[in-house]
């Protein structure tokens, strides 16, 4: 997530809020934070103020209401962006963005895995983490297309994600609620009953198998029986009538099996509503096991054309996330998306020169070395 | 030696030579195909649990070497999937309007009777109580369909069998749709803008140009069909839309040598499917000796399938529904609900006839031994029998308990079980028995070949030949295939 620091004053608390730029009262005042280039004596009613110069100390404690001054980079923020800013710090994280299309929100930041290539830090959850959470929904514009629940994972937190898909429901009911989950605890079926009593006509669980054998997948989510409860999971959530995705990270561990991972796909989860293959972020893990989890695209593209083609010929939603279009056999071209957060997203010097860089997805803001040397401007 | 019979375990599949290679099915249909070699290491338990050929053969749950519980809990998901045309009982409800006829084909086995005699027609009072039946099934689709002799001579009581359904339905609420299978030398305005107006489906049929139609679908008179029928089809098309029309084919000793001919003239005729069926040899074409053999039938029925192919590779989109039916059957893990090859048989519990004088029967071909005088497939009468006495009698049950190639001698232990089906009627018109004899049974051996033919094609995995296939099943173009959904 975006990051932005600046000086903290007059509280030591932590905010959530939604981005002004419009200093006057309306009745939206009390749920947002104002973004301003100076400090004015009659803006009042804000949870916070953020300001770009630095304003004296005497100044701020008149206005009584937290403040952040000499915030850098404070035209990043946009009108209806949502930040969590922390005063003991400074520090304010965009927790929201309102012109993305890759928003979510982080559900837990603990797992009940240990995938060999998790791109993300794993912690204790804090015990407000919910609450902010809930808070958060709350102040997201109505007209958001999609939103992502991630982790971590976020089935551990019981029913606390229940409470969360509520406020999803309630707020945004016309949002598509992404949960990214491994699927382990929807082996409950009381659990995925209670989840489907919600009626969220808009609710997908994206769930990743690595392999098509449960050996392979478990040695990959480092976890015993995970290909077992998923896949139970995943039909009982079927059963249901749920939504369901499949998530194949590709790595050295599984990209020969890709065809069969799509034909056990293809006869075991028919009803899966999307199918995407995605290209290693290589952060967290992935990056400490970087030696044993690479394989170069050129070697796993062939392996990815098939298993892409064999499930398009089949009716199946397919997409590709997270790869080049210069390392991908034109033939599945029109299956690759722009996958990519905003915040995250980069392109090499040498894409300047490619014609198709408008289409491509670009990378992770950092590609290790031995995938650059692949790519090539078109 | 050394044996891994400790590592893993072998589950239930079915298996036979093919070619260099050895062919396995597991229960959920699904197949692999591995070296003589292989077969051996895997049944010695000397495979290795990490090399390709053993962790192909444990996605398909024909091997574990770990837990026993998913690929079961799998297996028999998949296979009630397979068998999900079981669930909702009789769906396809075939009623004979008349037996009267303006035609006199010659492979006719429905023995049509002259146009004159009025007595051969379904009376309103009949009609009324097939359709009290037909509601009864508790399948949540129904399918109405209108054959003869020829329907559209006793069009007055198809008029009156889809008002009094429509009625019904209203209280019911079931997927109502209705078929009329006709050779549309009667149709005129009013019944056209009747079929319109109820959005009733024509299914009519075509043997191919006019020297090969005409030579078995003539008038009673004995002049050819094939002018009016070709107008009338059009007339048909132009008013209901083309896919609202359909064409059914007879493979019969005249056409067997020319079936790209037949081809031709259905893309001619912008239809959009064909289903090259072979003759059924009751009634008139037993006499009139239209038959041909296993291998005539099936070598021009390959050379046609290529060629059908390659007009779709060149642009032209025309299904072949034999091999569409059994293809879904090999590549997909859903049901087919092809009444003619399933097991248990479709008889009764899929499909019913009811005759014009009300008498019920587990197929069309069923009525056929009726009218030769023997009863054994008469499920009953709408005017004397109550629908468990229909439903749950004796006929249809003896008729499904033998009808499971999962238990008939052969169809056992083939591995093309998952793929085929069993037609007791045929069984027992030809053998007197229900069960049949595979080594002389021309379904058997006809289904057998073609079912080879294609897993052969599926086999060799040509790209070109795939993309049609799939586009076959899935009902899209080629390129739609190869484009992501998504645009």
């Amino acid at each position: 997530m975006r990051e932005l620091k600046g000086i903290p004053l007059n509280s030591r608390a932590r905010i959530i809020g939604k981005i002004s730029k419009n200093s006057a009262q309306t009745k939206e005042t009390k749920s947002c934070i104002l973004v301003t280039e100076s400090i004015e004596k009659r803006i009042k009613g804000f949870r916070a103020v953020l300001c770009s110069a630095s304003i004296e100390k005497t100044t701020a404690l008149r206005l009584k209401m937290p403040i952040v001054h000499g915030v850098e980079n404070i035209e990043a923020l946009s009108e209806g962006d949502i930040v969590c800013v922390d005063m003991m710090t400074g520090e304010i994280i965009v927790v929201y963005e309102k012109n993305s299309v890759h928003n979510s929100i982080l559900a837990s930041t603990d797992c009940n895995c240990r995938c060999v290539m998790c791109p993300q830090d794993l912690a204790k959850d804090s015990p407000e983490n919910l609450e902010n959470n809930l808070e958060i929904i709350r102040l997201i514009d109505k007209s958001t297309k999609a939103l992502g629940i991630t982790g971590g994972e976020p089935l551990i937190l019981g029913d606390g994600l229940i409470r969360l898909l509520k406020e999803c429901k309630k707020r945004l009911p016309e949002t598509q609620v992404q949960i990214l989950t491994n699927g382990i605890l929807l082996k409950e079926n009381d659990y995925v009953r209670s989840i489907a009593r919600l009626r969220m006509r808009n609710l997908v669980f994206c769930v990743p198998l690595y392999a098509d054998t449960d050996t392979e997948h478990d040695f990959i989510m480092q976890r015993k029986d995970a290909f077992e409860d998923t896949i139970q999971g995943l039909y009982n959530l079927a059963a249901k009538k749920q939504l369901v995705e499949t998530r194949t990270v590709v790595m050295s561990l599984n990209y020969r099996r890709l065809p069969q991972i799509a034909e056990f796909i293809y006869r075991n989860l028919p009803f899966a509503i999307h199918v995407a293959f995605m290209g290693m972020e290589v952060e967290g893990q992935a990056r400490k096991n970087i030696r044993k989890l690479w394989v170069s695209p050129a070697e796993y593209a062939p392996y990815l054309k098939e298993a892409v083609i064999y499930l398009s010929r089949r009716n199946m939603d397919v997409s590709i996330y997270n790869e080049q279009l210069c390392l991908m056999p034109k033939e599945i071209w029109s299956f690759a998306r722009k996958s990519i957060s905003e915040w995250k997203n980069t392109y090499l010097e040498i894409c300047k020169q490619c014609k198709v860089k408008g289409e491509c997805g670009g990378f992770f803001a950092q590609p290790v070395e031995e995938h650059k040397r692949f790519i090539k401007p078109l | 030696m050394i044996s891994n019979s400790s590592v893993y375990m072998i589950l239930p599949f079915r298996f036979m030579r093919f070619g260099l290679d050895i062919l396995i099915v597991n229960e959920a249909g699904e197949y692999v195909l591995i070296s003589g070699k292989d077969f051996d290491r895997l049944r010695n338990y000397q495979l290795d649990t990490k090399e390709d050929v053993f962790l192909n053969l444990r996605n398909k749950h024909i091997v574990t070497d770990t837990d026993l519980t998913l690929p079961v809990y799998l297996l028999a998901t998949k296979y009630r999937t397979k068998k999900s045309f079981l669930n909702d009982f009789t769906a396809l409800h075939i009623f004979i309007i008349t037996l009267r006829c303006n035609q006199k084909c010659r492979y006719c086995q429905a023995s049509s009777e002259d146009e004159s005699r009025l007595e051969f027609d379904m009376s309103a009072e009949t009609a009324k109580k097939c359709v009290d039946l037909v509601f009864r099934s508790p399948s949540p689709t129904i399918k109405i369909e209108f054959q003869g002799g020829e329907p559209l001579l006793n069009f007055e009581t198809v008029k009156y069998i889809v008002g009094y359904a429509k009625k019904l339905n209203r209280m019911y609420r079931k997927n109502l749709e209705f078929v009329i299978c006709t050779n549309l030398l009667g149709l005129n305005e009013e019944i056209l803008d009747y079929l319109e107006e109820h959005k009733i489906w024509v299914s009519t049929s075509l043997d191919g140009p006019r020297n090969l139609h005409d030579a078995n679908r003539i008038t009673r008179k004995g002049t050819g069909t094939y002018d009016l029928v070709m107008k009338n089809i059009r007339v048909a098309q132009d008013k209901l839309g083309i896919e609202r029309v359909s064409a059914l084919m007879v493979t019969t000793r005249d056409n067997v040598y020319k079936l790209n001919s037949v081809v031709d003239e259905y893309v001619n005729q912008r239809f959009n499917s064909i289903f090259i069926r072979t003759i059924h040899l009751y009634g008139r074409a037993a006499k009139e000796k239209l038959g041909y053999d296993v291998g005539t039938f099936t070598k021009n029925y390959k050379k046609t399938l290529d060629y059908i192919i390659r007009l779709n590779l060149d642009g032209v989109m025309l299904s072949e529904q034999y091999a569409t039916i059994i293809l879904k059957k090999i590549l997909t893990p859903f049901a087919t609900t092809f009444v003619d090859l399933q097991s248990p048989a479709g008889t009764g519990i899929s499909c019913v006839v009811y005759g014009y004088n009300g008498d019920v029967f587990v197929s069309d071909e069923a009525r056929m031994l009726s009218k030769m005088g023997d009863n054994r497939f008469l499920m009953g009468n709408v005017h004397k029998n109550k629908y468990q006495e229909i439903f749950n009698g004796r006929v249809i049950r003896e008729t499904v308990e033998n009808s499971c190639v999962e238990n008939m001698p052969l169809c056992s232990e083939c591995a093309f079980q998952m793929y085929c089906g069993a037609d007791p009627v045929r069984n027992y018109s030809i053998r007197g028995d229900l069960l049949g004899h595979r080594p002389t049974s021309e379904f058997h051996q006809i289904n057998y070949l073609v079912i080879r033919h294609l897993m052969e094609l599926n086999k060799q995995n040509d790209s070109d030949i795939m993309n049609v296939f799939w586009s076959w099943i899935t009902n899209r173009s080629i390129e739609e295939i190869k484009r992501s959904k998504r645009g």
